[in-house]
């Protein structure tokens, strides 16, 4: 199994006034805990171009070192025609190598996607739009953003209810909080919001937007965009004071690791830079100081001002 | 005097909540309709379907894709003669293009905007296969649900004005209604 290492590992990077000092490229944050949930996310990648594989490469890459086991997918997974060849460039081609080792896709859907995606075996959707699973004390929602129907939201609020699980993880495409180009989906956020306060939904990724950002907690919800595991929209992010950490200049994924009653992440973009990283206790009240606490990279920026995006 | 005016405006009170409610029957008969279309469509795709192999999950992309054009080949084959407003009747036309546009005029710009930005532009054809290359617009939620439920399998999207209803395993475009912005 070759994989390619283009990276230059450096030394520490120094950050400028007021960054944190992070760890230099293709340096590992996360804590690896014995017997913990580590999974990747990516998210608008299905392009077939090579950006989209130079991410893929990344990622195996970092599999070495942080064994997930499993991806989730924020939708848009193919661009474009669906014929049986684009699944192999699209998909297939790209994560070879994890796809090699065993490691599984759990796919969402995006404005992109044909829903018969659903029946492809390699994203483990199980014929369902949208579905749920559960990995040791952390239970997966996986939801179809683009068709919201009535339905959906009733089976929705059924599984939350019934979620013993630690930790609720819910992701799909649109994001309820981002500030870029689509910005806030907020028909979505009323109705969804309510029910991830209710039921403790503790963390949600989405896609759409092409970069990356890390929202500050919202109603005590850390929110994720990452949609640039294939798309890139270069300095899309727009100033919010939401904004904790935001990446726009390059493509990236996202690493993360449930051990106990926190979870680690971290953002990486294509050339192996962690460009973010944190921690999230399960229970941030018994938790001192901030809810997340986090460093970035140069590259990243933090806490944007505002301009009145939302 | 005022006796007359009062007896005019009683009279008027009457005349509108007759037209009123004979909107609103008029309104039920062209949704019962519409439900009635659907389920006729929905009978006739599942006998269609029975005569195919099933939909299952598969590794192969090819076998999945080979389905939904078999699929969508049979429902065209069936209903060749079908024509725009076989499902949405112009008395059902009339209100989906009320709910819809009365959804998009209560938005602000920015709610708008969010509706308006996939959203693919094409002119709908009835038995056309969705192009592959046209995304599937965000079907606004709130829209969604103001909108009559479908049975799965059929569901609602926008193009540039119009509504379509979309078979989705067969990836075919059903009916539509033009003007709804």
């Amino acid at each position: 199994m070759a994989i390619p290492i283009k990276q230059v590992v450096a030394s520490f990077a120094l950050a400028a006034a007021g960054w944190l000092a992070v760890p230099a490229a293709q340096e590992l944050t996360l804590p690896l805990k014995a017997d913990s949930v580590r999974f990747a996310v990516i998210g608008d990648n299905g392009t077939g171009e090579r950006p989209q594989y130079q991410v893929g490469e990344q990622m195996a890459v970092f599999h070495l070192k942080f064994p997930f086991t499993f991806v989730i997918m924020m939708g848009d997974n193919l661009y474009g025609s669906e014929r049986p060849q684009d699944f192999v460039a699209k998909f297939e081609a790209p994560y070879k190598v994890l796809l090699d080792a065993k490691v599984l896709f759990y796919a969402s859907l995006g404005n992109h996607d044909d829903p018969n995606q659903r029946f492809y075996t390699p994203f483990n959707m199980g014929g369902k739009r949208y579905y749920t699973f559960k990995k040791a004390n952390a239970r997966f929602f996986a939801l179809d953003s683009v068709y919201m129907d009535p339905v959906q939201l009733a089976w929705l609020e059924e599984e939350l209810k019934n979620s013993g699980s630690d930790w609720k993880i819910a992701y799909f495409h649109h994001p309820l909080y981002a500030s870029g180009m689509h910005g806030s989906q907020t028909d979505l956020r009323a109705l969804l919001e309510p029910l991830f306060v209710k039921y403790g939904v503790n963390v949600v990724f989405s896609g759409h937007e092409h970069f990356y950002q890390h929202i500050k907690p919202q109603k005590g919800i850390n929110y994720f965009v990452s949609g640039a595991a294939g798309q890139l929209r270069p300095g899309d992010i727009g100033p919010s004071p939401m904004t904790a950490v935001g990446f726009d200049s390059d493509r990236s994924f996202m690493l993360v690791e449930v051990a106990g009653d926190e979870l680690s992440f971290e953002a990486i973009s294509r050339l192996g830079k962690t460009v973010d990283h944190g921690t999230i206790p399960l229970h941030p009240a018994v938790t001192a100081g901030a809810a997340v606490q986090t460093g970035t990279a140069p590259g990243a920026r933090r806490h944007l001002s505002s301009s009145g995006r939302p | 005097m005022k006796a007359g005016f009062g007896a005019v405006a009683v009279s008027l009170a009457l005349t509108a909540t007759g037209l009123a409610q004979s909107r609103t029957v008029a309104q039920a008969q062209a949704m019962a309709e519409f439900n009635q279309r659907v389920g006729a469509y929905m009978a006739q795709a599942k006998q269609l379907e029975s005569s195919l192999p099933p939909l299952k999950k598969s590794d192969d992309a090819g076998e999945i894709s080979a389905r939904e054009v078999a699929f969508g080949f049979a429902i065209r084959t069936a209903r060749s003669a079908a024509r725009p407003g076989d499902i949405f009747t112009p008395g059902a036309a009339k209100v989906f293009r009320r709910i819809i546009k009365n959804d998009f005029h209560q938005r602000s710009a920015h709610r708008k905007k969010l509706v308006l930005d996939d959203i693919p532009h094409f002119r709908p054809k009835v038995n056309q296969t969705y192009p592959g290359e046209a995304p599937l617009a965000t079907f606004p939620v709130t829209l969604l649900a103001a909108l009559p439920v479908i049975p799965e399998g059929l569901e609602y999207r926008l193009l540039s004005d119009y509504l379509i209803l979309r078979d989705v395993k067969a990836n075919i475009i059903v009916d539509f209604v033009v003007d709804v912005f």
